[in-house]
């Protein structure tokens, strides 16, 4: 590896960075260690809370009913914060730095600062994780006011998100900076631009978790009195929600990057994939009302005003990219000469190439369950049916597991040769792992909608203390379909963080000579000389076949919404 | 990874402006829904609400009790059997108090808050849920349209005893 | 990619979504007003019980 080093025009220290064997781009040295580390925090902490997510697993299936109540409640807490929270951003953020400096062959800017941030994050991780199994934090991952938790568990949540603020300065700062220098010509690249609109995002959020725990650390340490809970409840989602929503924007970035990767494809239309980003930007976090469709004090204009996302503009932009991220994978393909019919394209796709099966997998288990429950659920007068019943983590596991979760996995196997520079072992285990992880989750998903949809409350330790005639005896059958779910995935888990320790420690240490790890092309990106298609090749490549699976999509999509307000309608009369 | 075009703001190709307007229609039927179901539907989100406070809404609802009280249930909860009207409950950790006593069919204006943390009323098996929330008087009006004995579960966590918060409210024909 | 067309005037709306910093302090905006503030100013308006 040759470093070359940058002497800046104004600075008085020089960078250091490589050029990458496969992609050219220019790799800033300090920005490299900052994404490892960072990468190396989130699996550390996947790898806590999907022990936890197991123990929890094993509980809800009453068959088993492992933990006690007391432990229950407590692994609970950690585990939504420790994936939530910690796995995610620290992933997210390893993405930003990736993003602001390779992407763009530009340098990191303040890596000390940047570096104190990171150690900012990870006190404030170690300090939320010990006081929760401490027992002083016994309050869950929404700490709902007036339950109250030890001071320390809000200092640790505090300190860890000043820490992710100071990473999105010195993300935008990275930015500011290369279109400065002119390291990079014209608009930032789309998956860029995608983890711009999650920066956007993180920023709200944060501001908003300030404003949400610090009072709360004040009100623990005795301040004062009274913090009022419907106040808290529009606060803490501000942050709680729109910290979903930087999952989902990331998520898409890696989409685009994950079909650029293993198949070479292009947007179809940059104006239309950047203006569903823009309606991310401008509209999703409204969508922070659906967790308050059912409380006291707030009027019908306001509940739908903001639960609809602003008439559902912002579920318009993930309808954009549901098509987009296909279509541009299917005329990659169609140019790659699979064009008979509809669908041949998807049949000769790369499905044994890990990041294409995370990619597929992550999409359909999204879209198809995440999306389409989560609006449905959302719906002002639906949510009446579905608040605090297993509906919900029905809904957000199959979003921010089978999705998000799964495609930062996917995207995982590359940074390994591309960034660690070790080779990637066990490739045969990251072939199948997208598709058992991805199995597993829906069966969870599903498990624990089943048992929503039949009144069974989440976050709670045992349903048989209800009158039986209130819970139908087909709850343990969908309880114990969730718990199988768990095992398998819990199996995909462990093979995910066996393949990345294991070629992490083990792996040779070499510079990466091809872009995809299995499948026969070895670097799409240059194979296919990828370069935006011309006006013919637009006219004889027409994502036709993705054009079926969205029309297909709406379809199931609306047939479950509908049957919702069906639901609804066999309730009592209530206004 | 791949610079974008100088100028990337082109018209939309056929497929993709197809899609745009359908999923475009999609969400207004969406954004419709909420609205029209609010002018036809029979089931609707309460918003109705008061500020006070747990001394206040205990207060009211020992004076409710003392005036419609008909029993006690096995758990010396007292069941009470109002008239159509003003009814109230109150959620703290860990019971829902009193048992109610109601008809199927009459309309109650159910008055729901909680004395100490977040409570989750959640009535099943009919499966409504609204937050039991301390200093706000939640006002839900119910029309039981089937009879019968009705559990109420508490479906928000409020320390160690919440799976056992489980209350009751009586349905006669 | 290449600097051929210097001379091209770059659409309106690109220019604007290429512009992170109105896009952040839109996205802010508008989500403080309509869900922080209107959400916050319903709560505290509430009436007493009677």
């Amino acid at each position: 590896m040759t470093v070359t080093t940058f002497p800046w025009s104004k600075d008085r220290s020089t960078t250091e960075y490589r050029t990458c064997p496969v992609t050219t781009l220019k790799v800033d040295l300090a920005a490299e260690k900052l994404i490892i580390a960072n990468a190396v925090a989130a699996v550390v902490f996947l790898l806590i809370g999907g022990i936890f997510a197991l123990l929890l697993a094993l509980t809800r299936w009453q068959a088993i009913h492992l933990l006690n109540p007391v432990w229950f409640y407590r692994v609970l807490t950690a585990h939504g914060f420790d994936m939530l929270v910690l796995w995610i951003v620290f992933f997210e953020c390893a993405g930003l730095y990736f993003a602001s400096t390779v992407m763009l062959n530009a340098r990191q800017v303040a890596p000390k600062l940047a570096w104190s941030a990171f150690v900012l994050m990870v006190i404030g991780a170690v300090m939320v994780n010990v006081i929760v199994l401490m027992g002083k934090a016994d309050v869950l991952f929404t700490a709902y006011v007036p339950l109250k938790a030890h001071p320390l568990f809000y200092l640790g949540v505090i300190l860890f998100a000043v820490g992710a603020l100071m990473v999105i300065g010195i993300f935008f700062t990275n930015i500011v900076v290369a279109k400065r220098e002119k390291r990079y010509e014209g608009s930032l690249p789309l998956a860029v631009f995608g983890l711009v609109t999650a920066a956007i995002l993180a920023t709200y959020t944060l501001l908003a978790g300030a404003a949400t725990f610090v009072p709360a650390f004040l009100w623990s340490l005795g301040l004062f009195e009274n913090y009022d809970p419907g106040i808290y409840r529009n606060l803490f989602w501000a942050f709680g929600h729109p910290a979903q929503q930087i999952n989902l924007a990331a998520m898409v970035s890696i989409w685009y990057m994950l079909a650029t990767i293993t198949v070479g494809a292009t947007p179809i239309n940059e104006k239309l994939s950047r203006f569903a980003f823009v309606l991310y930007i401008f509209f999703i976090n409204l969508g922070s009302a659906h967790h308050l469709l059912v409380d006291p004090g707030l009027s019908f204009a306001w509940k739908v005003s903001n639960t609809s996302y602003a008439m559902y503009l912002a579920v318009l932009g993930s309808l954009i990219h549901a098509f987009s991220i296909p279509a541009a994978v299917e005329v990659a393909l169609r140019r790659q000469g699979h064009k008979r019919g509809l669908l041949e394209w998807l049949r000769k796709a790369p499905w044994g190439e890990p990041g294409f099966a995370a990619l597929v997998v992550s999409m359909f288990l999204f879209g198809w369950i995440g999306g389409v429950t989560g609006v449905t659920i959302g719906t002002e007068q639906i949510n009446m049916v579905a608040h605090n019943t297993m509906r919900i983590p029905g809904h957000f596991h199959a979003t921010v597991v089978a999705g998000t979760t799964l495609a930062f996995m996917g995207l995982t196997y590359y940074v390994i040769p591309l960034i660690f520079r070790r080779e990637l072992v066990l490739k045969s285990w990251a072939k199948w792992q997208p598709y058992i992880f991805g199995f597993g989750m829906a069966l969870v998903s599903i498990g624990m909608i089943v048992s929503g949809i039949q009144g069974i409350p989440r976050r709670h330790w045992d349903i048989t203390f209800v009158n039986p005639t209130a819970v139908p005896g087909t709850v343990n059958l969908s309880l114990a379909v969730m718990g199988v779910g768990a095992l398998i995935a819990v199996v995909g888990g462990a093979m995910f963080l066996i393949v990345v320790l294991a070629s992490v420690f083990l792996g040779q240490k070499r510079e990466a000579n091809r872009l995809t790890l299995l499948s026969g092309d070895e670097n799409p990106l240059i194979e296919h000389a990828v370069k935006p298609l011309t006006p013919s090749e637009e006219h004889r490549f027409q994502p036709k076949g993705t054009f079926v699976i969205v029309l297909a999509f709406l379809m199931f999509f609306a047939v479950y919404y509908f049957s919702n307000w069906w639901l609804l309608g066999r309730t009592w009369i209530v206004r | 990874m791949l610079q974008p075009q100088k100028i990337w703001w082109k018209p939309l190709g056929r497929l993709e402006k197809n899609w745009l307007l359908i999923a475009f229609v999609w969400s207004i039927v969406l954004t419709a829904m909420m609205p029209l179901w609010f002018f036809i539907g029979r089931q609707n989100v309460p918003a109705t609400s008061f500020r006070t406070t747990p001394e206040e809404f205990k207060e009211t609802v020992e004076a409710f009790v003392a005036k419609y009280q008909v029993g006690t249930d096995e758990n010396n909860v007292p069941i009470v059997a109002p008239p159509p009207g003003d009814v109230y409950i109150y959620g703290r950790q860990w019971q829902w108090y009193p048992v109610l006593k109601l008809k199927k069919g009459e309309t109650y204006r159910v008055h729901v808050s909680s004395l100490d943390v977040q409570h989750g009323f959640s009535l099943q098996p009919v499966n409504l849920t609204f937050m039991a929330l301390p200093n706000y008087d939640y006002v839900i009006t119910l029309t039981p349209t089937t009879s019968g004995e009705f559990t109420v579960v508490c479906n928000e966590y409020c320390l160690i005893g919440h799976h056992t918060m489980i209350g009751k409210i009586i349905i006669e024909e | 990619m290449s600097n051929q067309d210097e001379k091209v005037e770059i659409p309106k709306g690109q220019k604007f979504f290429d512009n992170i910093f109105w896009l952040l302090a839109l996205s802010i905006l508008l989500s403080t007003v309509l869900y922080n503030v209107w959400g916050l100013i319903e709560l505290l308006t509430l009436p007493p019980a009677p």
